[in-house]
């Protein structure tokens, strides 16, 4: 009796099961596919809705960061976007608003289950999403996007994985480059003038400096984000930066604009000289890492004096916001040697899920070219939310009494809208911000790589094993917590047990595909 | 025969009893515990997950191709261990102490301060024992000086941290197990303790003769319910507390944070999937283990 | 009448000194992470933590509470979803650890197997979303908040059954069997009443992880309209944290008090909650259940 009762109960929990996985594999059966209609007329470069009669009224649904305060008067903006995108497109959109914590998660859960979201950014899931088949492949629909492409030049090749487009970029600062900023103050009073400062052993004078001047704050300070010298990816040999490729490192470009080979980076001498770097400075006292703060923070209680930072045209107003101080950049490496890879955080995504991609389309490079919908998002309505200072040059400034903190639109997260470049300046800031960030754009190297995308199922027990290995040694070394003299041979024996050599070269071959199939 | 469908028949009243947490476990666990076949596929969403090609143990793999793969199922297991056995001796000694506490007022102050630490995140945990612990700052340090020894680096030697961890996680947790504890000496009848006064048992006598004995179910319950933990770890304690610091991992890597540092920048579904079976199957064998033993000793008081 | 020994006085000071021990032990960090809420955030960085506030500033929580509405809807809902989900919760608990204590139900074994192999295995996060999402569709209402995953606990089942089993003198059940009282009867009318330590152990417990709960919020509710305070306070330091640390991917520019901030969303979660302690905490105290039901 009691045998058949428990077989009852197997087969019942064995039927539920069963049900439930035939259920959720149900509402995603057709999907990646070809364009459903005929896509484009020609490849004309206006915009394909012109010639086309009246059409159905349609919903998209869009991501839009936000972080913790949602602003007030959201409905209020989303309505004055809608009256131009539905006169435009007869489209509306729906804003699907995201805290950046909440990200991974709710997206993630959105788009496995399949609701609803036509347009997203992937973060630092863009890979995962690639590779789980969320992203539309969406070439065939180039000509909806034309304006978009035409504003992107040659970043457009940002938004591709292996040839193949899947995303396009944001416009704003899209390089890499990497600096250090200094309290301004203080290198005046002590004399340092950074122009003249070409190396790391001229860098360590003038920290030395600092620290004899100021020996109760740290020279150069690491904080919560990493090491003092964690992330500068200098090639010292070429004086270059490198392209790291994938977020973990492991196999990377040491000179990404003339050899496509791909290098371990912790065995090579660029990264032995950081460690050595870290550990001597760490020893006499001019950086130090404390874990717990920002270094931001850390400068604006003055117990710091400088930290590593990236570089873009707008860094020096950032970075004196962050830290209460009005900063000055050393840049690591001459001007010009900014890199241009694999930017795809902020990348606009079409889920391959979407019923009407050229619409979609239509919609996001609307989306990049007019600048009222791009202010209505960033600042509000006008007049409302801010009023115009100077409208030939853009800029901007609250109405009376108002400041970010009660405003009832404020959007902390304007830097994820479209085009940054169309946005007001707030008053005080650089109104050439934007005009200075494109230029800079457009002198930077462009890596090998840009628009490789590594496939990492072969190797995925291999980058497993490995993180945790770089996760042990690499940010103690670059922390001077390490000895490079010992340590870094641990290190690479360890990743070699690990398998990075099986890492890098599936990496190079599937470079090398990429490159040749780029050349044809 | 009949007398079983007698039984049944009386049960009817348990089993509408039962009816609302049946359900629950139901819908809660069971449905979705389809998802575990992800342990044995390469999950690509899109294609759903029954579409998702098979592919045998691959997602495995990983647990166990790193070198450390013995140190961190270590490592997991005795801290275990450690915490189990500490946290129930002193889970005891402290229920007991509460009890013994009469005057209402300062037993409910005692109740409320204990279970604070249970209320704080390790996020939030990290940065008070930061505070003990900072080499510069920390309050460990300065009282070293003031004894006239040397400050200690604390986040750079491995082999402060299982003292470390353990008083960590004891002090978040002590409260909880006293607390349940607490409730079943409370629930033991006063007539037991007026007898052995009146046979002129001390209090010591009646803590060993009538309290320890008439606790024992909750702790074997607790016991083998905590074989079935013994392969997971608490991740805040583990990967927070020592501020992620590389210098640890000999003491301080655990099966939880080395698949999330594995992790991290693949977002695998399929391998995350398989940590968990692996955690899951092996508490499953030892839970089965322990109910088998306890069934052995004593029938009444396995747990099925 | 308890006659006192002298053995019996030095054990209750000395577990009157053991408590007091660890009270302050679990006292003191509380007072740390409180100072530094209305500390001056500059002084934190630049000396660390401690018992005393260092200097005075109320700025973290006027951050925190200058969206006001906002927090004190979160609380409110908070409240309703802990009373509400905590009653619910014991319910469905104690009718399950009763039948479970009760020896002579056919299939019990089977039935204890059910509830304990719910503590080991578990299909992951995508599945449990579908059911609640696809199936049960729960999401954007307040059960969301409920339901999943907290409603009831295999470990608390368990607990109670322990109770019911080995606590309770088997002659009152028997007793009343024998005068025809059905078993709903009993439950209600003896079992209830005699469970008090562990019904509210469970319930304290319960209460504290509905107050700390934020994931089913996070995974079922897309719009804030629900959003309890511990959703409410993780999203702001959470994304304080983001746009602090990853202003190269997002360059927004911030003069926050991020160390203080931290502390004082702490302090917010946790403090109302201590004032619930003590309702559940009078149950505790020994002697009162057993023999109030027996007269």
């Amino acid at each position: 009796m009691k045998g058949k009762m428990n077989t009852i109960l197997v087969l019942l929990l064995v039927l539920s099961i069963a049900i439930m996985a035939a259920a959720c594999d149900g509402g995603s059966g057709t999907t990646v596919g070809t364009p459903s209609q005929t896509t484009a007329s020609g490849g004309a470069t206006t915009s394909p809705s012109e010639d086309e009669p009246p059409r159905d009224p349609l919903t998209v649904k869009m991501l839009l960061m936000t972080s913790g305060n949602n602003p007030a008067e959201m409905a209020k903006v989303t309505a004055a976007v809608n009256q131009i995108t539905v006169e435009k497109l007869n489209t509306t959109v729906e804003f699907t608003e995201i805290a950046i914590a909440d990200f991974v998660q709710k997206v993630n859960l959105m788009l496995s289950t399949g609701e609803q979201l036509d347009l997203f950014q992937g973060l630092f899931l863009y890979q995962s999403f690639y590779a789980n088949g969320y992203l539309l492949p969406i070439d065939d629909f180039a000509p909806y996007y034309a304006d978009i492409a035409d504003l992107l030049g040659p970043y457009l090749d940002c938004g591709k994985i292996n040839n193949v487009q899947y995303s396009l970029p944001n416009l704003k600062d899209i390089a890499a480059d990497t600096c250090i900023v200094f309290r301004k103050d203080l290198i005046h009073e002590s004399n340092i003038d950074l122009k003249t400062i070409k190396n790391f052993d001229q860098l360590g004078d003038a920290l030395r400096i600092l620290k004899q001047k100021y020996p109760e704050m740290t020279p150069l300070a690491g904080g919560n984000q990493g090491p003092a010298l964690g992330v500068a990816l200098v090639n010292f040999d070429d004086n270059c930066f490198i392209d790291p490729m994938t977020d973990d490192g492991l196999g990377v470009l040491m000179n990404p604009t003339k050899s496509s080979e791909v290098t371990n980076y912790y065995a090579t001498d660029s990264f032995a000289q950081m460690a050595q770097f870290a550990w001597d400075w760490t020893k006499e006292g001019i950086i130090a890492w404390d874990q717990l703060n920002g270094s931001a923070e850390q400068v604006r209680a003055g117990t710091a004096i400088s930290y590593l930072y990236a570089w873009a045209p707008k860094t020096i107003a950032e970075a004196s916001a962050n830290s209460g101080h009005a900063m000055e950049a050393w840049r690591i490496l001459p001007e010009g040697n900014a890199l241009a890879g694999n930017s795809f955080f902020w990348n606009w995504c079409v889920n391959s899920d979407t019923k009407e991609p050229e619409r979609v389309l239509e919609l996001l490079n609307l989306m990049f070219i007019d600048a009222e919908i791009n202010n209505l998002l960033a600042w509000g309505i006008e007049g409302e939310h801010y009023q115009v200072v100077d409208r030939e040059k853009g800029v901007i400034d609250f109405l009376e009494g108002h400041h970010t903190g009660n405003v009832p639109y404020f959007q902390w997260t304007k830097f994820s809208l479209p085009n940054n470049f169309l946005q007001y300046v707030l008053k005080g800031d650089n109104p050439d911000v934007w005009k200075e960030t494109d230029e800079w754009n457009k002198s930077a190297d462009v890596s090998l790589a840009m628009g490789f995308s590594v496939d990492q199922g072969k190797i995925a027990t291999q980058v497993a094993v490995c993180n945790n290995v770089v996760e042990e040694y690499r940010n103690a070394l670059l922390g001077g917590l390490l000895d490079p003299a010992t340590e870094i041979e641990k290190f690479n024996a360890a990743l070699q047990a690990g398998g990075i050599e099986e890492i890098i070269a599936e990496k190079q071959s599937q470079l090398d595909a990429f490159l040749a199939a780029k050349g044809n | 025969m009949n007398k079983k469908l007698r039984y049944f028949k009386r049960s009817i009243p348990f089993y509408i009893m039962f009816l609302p947490a049946f359900i629950y476990f139901l819908i809660n666990n069971y449905l979705p515990m389809f998802g575990i076949i992800m342990a044995f596929k390469n999950v690509s969403f899109r294609d759903g997950i029954i579409n998702s090609p098979w592919v045998g143990l691959t997602n495995f793999k990983f647990l166990f191709a790193s070198a450390d793969a013995w140190l961190i199922t270590r490592n997991t297991v005795l801290y275990n261990v450690v915490f189990l056995v500490l946290g129930q001796l002193l889970g005891i000694f402290v229920g007991i102490c509460l009890s013994e506490v009469r005057n209402k007022k300062a037993a409910r102050v005692y109740q409320t301060l204990i279970l604070l630490p249970h209320l704080m995140s390790m996020v939030i945990v990290s940065y008070l024992a930061n505070a003990i612990l900072n080499e510069n700052y920390g309050l460990l340090n300065r009282i070293l000086v003031v004894l006239g020894g040397e400050a200690i680096n604390w986040y750079a030697d491995a082999a402060y941290w299982p003292y470390i961890l353990t008083i960590i996680r004891i002090w978040a947790s002590i409260g909880f197990s006293s607390v349940i504890y607490l409730s079943s000496i409370v629930g033991i009848n006063e007539d037991y303790y007026e007898a052995a006064c009146l046979d002129g048992a001390n209090k010591w006598q009646q803590i060993r003769h009538i309290t320890l004995p008439l606790i024992k179910p909750t702790t074997v319950t607790l016991i083998i319910l905590g074989m079935g933990q013994m392969m997971r770890s608490d991740f805040g304690l583990f990967y927070l507390v020592p501020l992620n610091t590389g210098a640890l991992f000999r003491t301080t890597q655990t099966i939880d944070t080395y698949v999330y540092r594995a992790l991290m920048t693949l977002g695998n579904t399929g391998m995350s999937a398989a940590a968990g079976f692996y955690q899951s199957i092996v508490g499953f064998l030892l839970i089965l283990g322990a109910n088998w033993l306890i069934r052995k000793l004593s029938r009444e008081l396995a747990l099925f | 009448m308890m006659v006192y020994s002298r053995s019996d006085k030095i054990v209750k000071t000395l577990a009157n000194l053991v408590m007091i021990v660890l009270s302050a032990g679990a006292l003191l960090p509380f007072v740390v992470l409180f100072m530094a809420s209305i500390s001056d955030n500059d002084l934190i960085v630049r000396l660390g933590y401690t018992i005393w506030p260092r200097g005075f500033s109320l700025e973290a929580y006027a951050y925190i509470f200058d969206n006001i509405s906002v927090i004190g809807r979160a609380y409110l809902i908070t409240v309703f979803v802990t009373i509400v989900g905590t009653f619910v919760s014991l319910l469905v608990t104690n009718t399950a650890a009763y039948a479970l204590s009760h020896d002579r139900m056919p299939l019990r074994r089977v039935l204890m197997f059910y509830i304990v192999f719910t503590m080991l295995f578990n299909g992951g996060l995508v599945p449990t979303y579908y059911v609640y999402s696809q199936i049960v569709q729960i999401r954007n209402t307040l059960p969301a908040l409920i339901v999943p995953n907290l409603l009831c606990s295999a470990f608390n089942v368990i607990l109670v059954r322990n109770y019911y089993r080995f606590s309770i003198p088997s002659t009152i059940l028997d007793s009343a069997r024998i005068d025809g009282a059905g078993e709903f009867r009993i439950f209600l009318r003896i079992m209830l009443p005699l469970s008090l330590p562990i019904t509210a152990t469970v319930g304290l417990l319960t209460a504290i992880i509905y107050w700390n709960d934020w994931q089913n919020g996070l995974y079922y509710l897309s719009g804030p309209e629900y959003f309890s305070i511990q959703q409410v306070l993780r999203v702001m330091s959470t994304d304080l944290m983001f746009l602090a640390n990853n202003s190269t991917n997002t360059g927004v520019t911030r003069n926050l008090p991020l160390s203080t901030i931290r502390m004082a969303i702490a302090a917010i979660g946790i403090i109302p909650l201590l004032l619930v302690f003590p309702f559940f905490e009078k149950y505790f105290v020994k002697g009162i259940t057993i023999g109030a039901v027996k007269e």
